[in-house]
């Protein structure tokens, strides 16, 4: 072989083109057989240095060496680039795989209502009270003007625990506390826990929620309470929301009412879930007999007042159209992550 | 209450349509809640002439028959043995909905032979029991015409829900007397005229009241030589359409006459009552008397008895006695019509557990008033159905006369509870129409009105401005949507409950909510005496719950079974006991009611991180989910101490929280004995919080000190220590012994084995170092270690692990 400076300066060159055309193991195992070995190109030309001229010799002898440093270290650098780049394609970010997610928490869809319908009373000016469930037959009833061997008491099927104590058959009873606990002004809701002894089926369950509203001072009126209620109802149900007050009976209040308001799925036109009235009753309301103020020692000749109270679980069934009351309290995860 | 369309129009004239009516009703508080129109109960049901009756070629008890029906002949396969030719029927067509039964008539092949339609029997058409043979019609029934015509005259029935303050509306006088006072219409009430015989009442009947409290007004009549036998098919089909079914003519008036004027009224064999006299008397206790459904029925003191000379003979308002009951034989007849005291009828019905349409009515209050009336209509009936002959006059005992009340009315208080002012006219015109009487008072501003008998629920100006916005109506009083607020600082506090919630949610809990009335055999785990409910509705809610977690237990194991097998619950509920617990209050005597929280962790711990697929909850889980809720209120002297099992058997090697010496939950391992009996085969961990630890001592004033301004060092110590040395003892001495410098200690790691020694443990920890004023040097770093070293080896025993 034919040894000269110019070729030794070649070689680098074509090392230099080699290197960069390596681009996997298999290549870069080719590049070192060609040039790295006993029998490549570099060490075949230092065998060629015995061939050269004693002069030329110890400046070949420089220069192959650099060719040799260079081509080893092209070759390090490369071994190295696609190891990297190997572990790199191993951890490569996938942008479509999921995410690693933590639970969702819900609150129970009757919490939800509850606390949504609480909220805008709170927005209106009203406190919050809670009252015991276990209650006796002074708040739940006596107090509220139902006397007993009335007639009255037939409209709320009632779990007794002993002669007088019982499970509190609708909110009212929070009322009475209240009002014993404090003078007017009062403005409060009373959400909770109630119990009806009504067969289980997919319509009525024995237990129930409700929220009680009770406003008392001076100066209260039935168009305040049919106002309140009124945006009450848009805000929870829609701003679009027709309604309409009927005249009914409970004992506590007088006169008193239910309201009604348009069915929000089928916006009035009539369907089966309001029995194709177009409307839905929602809630019972009225202005507080003089007789529970007599109960509760307020003078009705000084103050009036207006209570209502719904029920939770039947409305929240009708807005998530959910369509059997049990389920609520079957607590299937699979219903309840549908609350989010 | 069931109201005849029909019916009403003999008192009052209507223009409108049924749905107009019902609509106003209902805004005026009677709520109609069904319509029932006989033109679609009975649509395609036509009357039919039997043409051609052959016997079925196939079966021995069927025949073929043609069957006109105005328009063309069917083929029918009939089954029934009283068809013949020549027979008018009813013909249900195909597509029609047999009332009975709701089967859809269809063109159908009976053994080989097509029929297209039915031949209707009295049961299939919801008229009588009578299943055997067809309904033969009279003569001149007209082929072709619609049956609800032909048979109902095209009525419609109002479904009405009456609430109880309305009893005057238990009749249909009593809708249309509503009726005219919405529409300003008169009202037309049947006139009676009686031909009484010669002989007086009195010669042959006699009435005693011996309680006047319970009975105030006792009215007999007496009608003889009548022969019992079917009311006619006029009466028969009133009473049916509303639902009442036909017995005798006798007892079809009585029946007839209740649903017309609201008065209840009791027919009795006069023949059968011992010397012609009525005694109202109470019963004594333990006396027997059995009533027409041929019960025994035992009396105490409260309950009030018709008696004759001689033994009982009807159970007041309630209902009557075997002993003199309208018979086949019955030939002379007395007829009840009474006013007992509301409360004495309800308390007998309610103790007796019979609620007849009389108790009901008389519970809720007749019209004094109407007493004599209604057994005048009655014998008159009675005489035009069955013939008869009348004693003349009636025995009317009133020992204690009910008289129309005076209330006292401002009209001022009209707008002073409505917010609406409503004029004088119009006010004293709503009430006239109502039957009020409204005379002019001394006191300016202030009437007299005299209400009616018929509406015992008006009893104060109150139930008068009650009935006056009834009849203007709700909708023309406006909705005032300002209101003037006086603001109060109560409830100052944002709601506790909430603000739980709210953690929960965020650290990714389903609520739940379950029952809160339970087995029994679910309080047995908590050892907590249970409050029991005394006419439970089931053997599964016997008791109040005295702790949440069985009922959530039930929630896990229903998952379970449905394929969600990790669950992350929480629930916030009431439970109740006879003993006090921490956290309840005593509001009932006796009874013990308080707020818990309770979680619930099983199955994966992630199930939705694909890196953490594997790992599932385990006791260090729960643990940290309690600290954590507790740290986020702020709970700093709670105390971790091992909770005793004995009583309650819920949970397995169970943590208590102790606050302030109390007693405030308790968490662990859900034990394997109560897991199997919710047939539950995985760990399931619990916890059981009182709320009350949170909403009176959680902090909620925020204070903010100073964040440090030099770096903190980290240094690492492990510990051997004996087994029983408790990583809480460990953290105190740390804390004190490296005062001012340890900021923070925290757990790192905690390891076991042969080398260490059998009855040993070491526990890593890991020291957070820092200093207020500078940044701290080696020497003070080394000085301070050495000193904590130093203690835990002098107070614990423990050696530093090199």
């Amino acid at each position: 072989m034919n040894l000269d400076s110019n070729s030794v300066y070649e070689t680098i060159e074509n090392v230099k083109t080699d290197i960069q055309t390596v681009s996997s193991k298999d290549e870069l195992e080719q590049f070192r057989l060609k040039y790295l070995v006993r029998k490549g190109i570099i060490q075949q030309m230092f065998e060629g240095i015995k061939s050269a001229s004693p002069d030329e010799r110890p400046q070949l002898g420089k220069a192959l060496n650099e060719l040799r440093q260079t081509a080893q270290k092209l070759f390090d650098e490369k071994k190295q680039e696609l190891e990297q780049s190997k572990t790199l394609t191993r951890d490569k970010l996938d942008l479509t795989i999921p995410g690693r997610r933590r639970p969702v928490g819900t609150k129970h869809p009757v919490t939800q209502a509850l606390d949504d319908m609480t909220n805008i009373f709170k927005s209106m000016g009203f406190a919050v009270a809670l009252g015991p469930e276990i209650e006796d037959d002074f708040h739940n009833f006596e107090a509220l003007n139902f006397p007993p061997d009335h007639p009255a008491r037939d409209m709320q099927d009632t779990f007794f625990l002993d002669q007088t104590a019982l499970l509190r058959t609708h909110t009212s009873p929070v009322q009475v506390r209240v009002m014993m606990n404090q003078r007017p002004p009062i403005r409060h809701v009373m959400p909770g826990r109630v119990y009806r002894n009504e067969a289980i089926s997919a319509r009525s369950y024995c237990m129930f929620h409700q929220l009680e509203g009770l406003a008392v001072d001076e100066n209260i009126t039935f168009a305040e309470l049919k106002g309140t209620l009124a945006i009450f109802a848009k805000k929870f149900f829609g701003s679009s929301v027709k309604y309409v007050f009927r005249p009914s009976f409970f004992p506590f209040t007088e006169p008193s009412a239910e309201m009604d308001i348009s069915c929000f799925l089928c916006k009035g036109k009539g369907c089966r879930v309001c029995k194709h009235t177009g409307w839905l009753e929602i809630l019972g309301c009225g202005m507080v007999d003089p007789n529970v103020f007599k109960a509760v020692g307020y003078d009705p000749e000084k103050v009036t007042g207006y209570a209502f109270g719904m029920g939770i679980d039947r409305t929240a069934l009708l807005l998530y159209g959910i369509d059997d009351i049990r389920m609520l309290y079957e607590n299937d995860v699979r219903l309840l992550n549908q609350f989010a | 209450m069931n109201i005849s369309f029909n019916w009403l129009q003999d008192y009052i004239t209507i223009h409108e349509s049924p749905e107009e009516i019902a609509g106003r009703l209902t805004m005026a508080g009677l709520e109609v809640e069904a319509i029932r129109s006989t033109r679609e109960t009975y649509a395609n049901f036509v009357v039919g002439k039997v043409r051609d009756v052959r016997q079925h070629p196939n079966a021995d008890r069927l025949t073929v028959c043609d069957v006109y029906d105005g328009k063309q002949t069917h083929t029918v396969v009939c089954g029934a043995p009283n068809v013949a030719t020549g027979q008018k029927i009813v013909f249900a067509r195909v597509g029609s909905v047999v009332p009975a039964n709701g089967m859809h008539v269809k063109e159908v092949e009976i053994r080989g032979q097509k029929s297209a339609g039915m031949i209707c029997s009295e049961y299939e058409l919801d008229l009588g029991e009578d299943h055997e043979g067809i309904l033969v019609l009279s003569d001149d029934a007209e082929p072709g015409k619609q049956f609800s015509e032909y048979y109902w005259n095209g009525d419609v029935v109002f479904e009405i829900g009456i609430t109880p303050n309305r009893p005057d509306c238990l009749s249909h006088i009593g809708v249309a007397r509503d009726i005219a006072a919405l529409y300003k219409r008169p009202l037309r009430i049947p006139k009676i005229k009686l031909s009484e015989s010669r002989k007086p009442v009195k010669s042959a009947l006699t009435i005693d009241i011996q309680d006047k409290e319970h009975c105030p007004r006792y009215v007999g009549r007496l009608i003889e030589g009548v022969t019992i036998g079917e009311s006619p098919d006029w009466m028969q089909r009133r009473l049916k359409m509303i639902g009442v079914r036909p017995i005798n003519a006798v007892v079809d008036v009585t029946n007839y006459v209740m649903m017309e004027y609201g008065q209840p009224l009791h027919a009795f064999d006069f023949d059968l009552i011992h010397n012609g006299k009525i005694v109202v008397r109470l019963a004594n206790d333990g006396e027997k008397f059995v009533t027409l459904d041929e019960k025994e029925r035992t009396l105490t003191k409260n309950n009030l008895l018709i008696c004759d000379a001689k033994q009982p003979v009807a159970l007041a308002g309630v209902m009557g006695g075997m002993n003199s009951e309208i018979n086949n034989e019955t030939t002379s007849v007395l007829i009840e019509s009474a006013y007992f005291a509301p409360s004495s009828v309800r308390h007998t019905s309610r103790q007796l557990g019979l609620v007849t349409e009389s108790s009901y009515r008389f519970e809720r209050g007749v019209d004094p008033s109407r007493t004599a009336e209604a057994a005048d209509r009655a014998v008159q009936l009675i005489q035009q159905l069955t013939g008869g002959t009348m004693y003349r006059g009636r025995v009317d005992a009133y020992p204690k006369k009910i008289k129309p009340i005076n209330i006292p009315f401002r009209n001022k208080q009209v707008e002073r509870v409505l917010g609406i002012a409503i004029p004088a006219s119009s006010v004293k015109s709503i009430l006239k129409r109502l039957g009020v009487e409204v005379k002019e008072s001394k006191k300016k501003g202030e009437w007299r009105c005299v209400v009616p008998t018929y509406r015992p629920d008006i009893e104060r100006e109150i139930d008068l401005v009650e009935e006056i916005v009834r009849v203007y109506g709700f909708d023309n009083v406006p909705a005032q949507e300002t209101a003037a607020i006086r603001f109060t600082a109560d409830d100052v506090r944002p709601g506790i409950h909430e603000r739980i919630r709210e953690w929960f949610v965020g650290a990714g809990y389903n609520e739940v909510v379950c029952n809160s009335m339970v087995p029994g055999t679910w309080n047995i785990f908590t050892g907590k005496p249970a409050v029991t409910v005394n006419n439970p509705q089931n053997q599964d809610m016997t008791d109040l719950r005295t702790s949440l977690i069985p009922g959530m237990l039930q929630v896990v194991g229903h998952n379970m079974n449905r394929g969600n097998h990790s669950l992350r619950l929480y629930e916030i509920g009431h439970i109740f006991s006879h003993d006090p617990f921490p956290g309840s209050k005593n509001y009932i005597q006796n009874y013990h009611e308080g707020e818990t929280i309770a979680i619930m962790l099983t199955g994966a711990r992630n199930p939705e991180d694909w890196s953490l697929k594997d790992a599932t909850y385990d006791f260090y889980d729960l643990k940290g989910e309690v600290e954590s809720l507790e740290s986020k209120f702020n709970l700093d002297k709670i105390e971790y101490n091992i909770y005793n099992t004995n009583s309650n058997t819920l949970i397995d090697e169970a943590v208590g929280i102790e606050f302030k010496g109390i007693s405030r939950g308790y968490f662990g391992k859900v034990s394997k004995e109560v897991l199997k009996s919710f047939d539950i085969e995985v760990d399931v961990y619990a916890a059981e919080i009182d709320l009350e630890l949170f909403s009176e001592f959680s902090h909620v004033e925020k204070k903010y000190s100073e964040v440090p301004k030099y770096p903190p060092v980290h240094r690492d110590l492990a510990f051997i220590l004996d087994e029983k040395v408790t990583y809480h003892e460990l953290d105190q001495i740390v804390r004190e012994s490296g005062q001012p410098l340890v900021d923070n200690v925290s757990f790192f790691d905690i390891y076991r084995d042969d080398k260490i020694g059998n009855d040993k443990k070491s526990i890593a920890i890991s020291l957070e170092m820092l200093s207020k004023e500078k940044t701290l040097t080696q020497p003070e770093i080394e000085e301070t270690l050495s000193r904590i070293v130093k203690a835990v080896e002098k107070n614990l025993g423990g050696v530093l692990r090199s």
